[in-house]
């Protein structure tokens, strides 16, 4: 028998919200429903799956299961009834495999780094990635006057400050990516933590084509420890 | 106190709770709302996949 579905009000909400800036959602969500209705058992694409078990939210949501409709964007549902299912959508949630998106989740990141450090690695010239944007030579009119107004320089980290030194020797693993500029330029903690995130970000889509290469490894797990300095984790 | 506020706990409190362990890949802040909206259960009725598609569709 059919699968039949319901609702929430918070379905229609985030399905409004996502698919107004995303058109080819709704096809996937179309995609979800005709799948889901003919077999509710049927995965959704590999990453259709429970919510890990004897957590707070999955106790309080028992069966709750998500599926990716897109790399970032999963379906999270429920599939009860046994014999006339029946499949309630909670909603569309962003998802993020690596949990970067959320600052305080330290576990998830800690687990990619160990995910980084079992890899293994080819050897031989970096592949091809883009370089740290680094400033253009200022192209200048005939006749114009040059600029003499002082500029302030960025101050570099000096002395034997642990966090320095962490960036420093992160900076030296892939220097192309210009970390030590660029934590230097950011003004505060949150614009810091940005850097960093954005950092894991770029490595993770790194990861999903290519094998990390040593260095990589290396760059990575020293984020993930330059990360923990910054939001105060102990590990 | 009332029973009621000892057995549900406030937003703040759960969004700390499962924020402390939240290793999902969701935002703690949307899976307090998919808390909220169980409790709330406030389901539509029972819908075929054509007669759900249709109502998105119509944005009802």
């Amino acid at each position: 028998m059919p699968a039949t579905f319901q609702v929430s009000p918070l379905f229609r909400e985030t399905l409004a919200s996502k698919t107004q800036s995303n058109t080819a959602l709704r096809d996937k969500v179309e995609q979800f429903i005709r799948i889901k209705t003919q077999d509710p058992t049927q995965q959704f694409g590999s990453s259709d799956k429970p919510f890990k078990s004897g957590g707070i939210f999955s106790n309080a949501v028992p069966k709750i299961r998500h599926a990716h409709l897109t790399h970032d964007l999963s379906m999270v549902y429920t599939v009860s009834g046994g014999d006339n299912p029946v499949i309630r959508l909670y909603g569309i949630f962003s998802h993020d495999d690596m949990g970067t998106g959320q600052p305080q989740n330290l576990n998830r990141q800690r687990g990619v780094a160990s995910q980084f450090a079992g890899q293994t690695f080819g050897t031989g010239e970096m592949p091809t990635a883009p370089a740290a944007k680094t400033a253009k030579p200022v192209a200048r009119t005939a006749g114009a006057k040059p600029d003499f107004t002082p500029r302030t320089k960025p101050v570099t980290p000096t002395g034997s400050n642990p966090f320095v030194e962490a960036v420093k020797s992160a900076d030296q693993e892939w220097q192309q990516r210009g970390l030590l500029d660029r934590m230097t330029q950011a003004a505060t903690r949150n614009d810091q933590l940005a850097v960093i995130n954005s950092e894991i970000q770029y490595l993770q889509t790194i990861a999903k084509r290519n094998q990390l290469y040593p260095n990589q490894q290396r760059y990575a797990q020293k984020l993930i420890q330059i990360y923990n300095s910054l939001t105060g984790s102990k590990k | 106190m009332k029973i009621t506020e000892v057995q549900k706990p406030s937003d703040r409190t759960l969004f700390e709770s499962i924020d402390r362990e939240n290793n999902t890949g969701f935002l703690s802040e949307d899976l307090v709302r998919i808390v909220r909206e169980h409790e709330a259960a406030r389901w539509s009725q029972p819908m075929t996949a054509d007669e759900l598609l249709e109502s998105l569709l119509a944005g009802k």
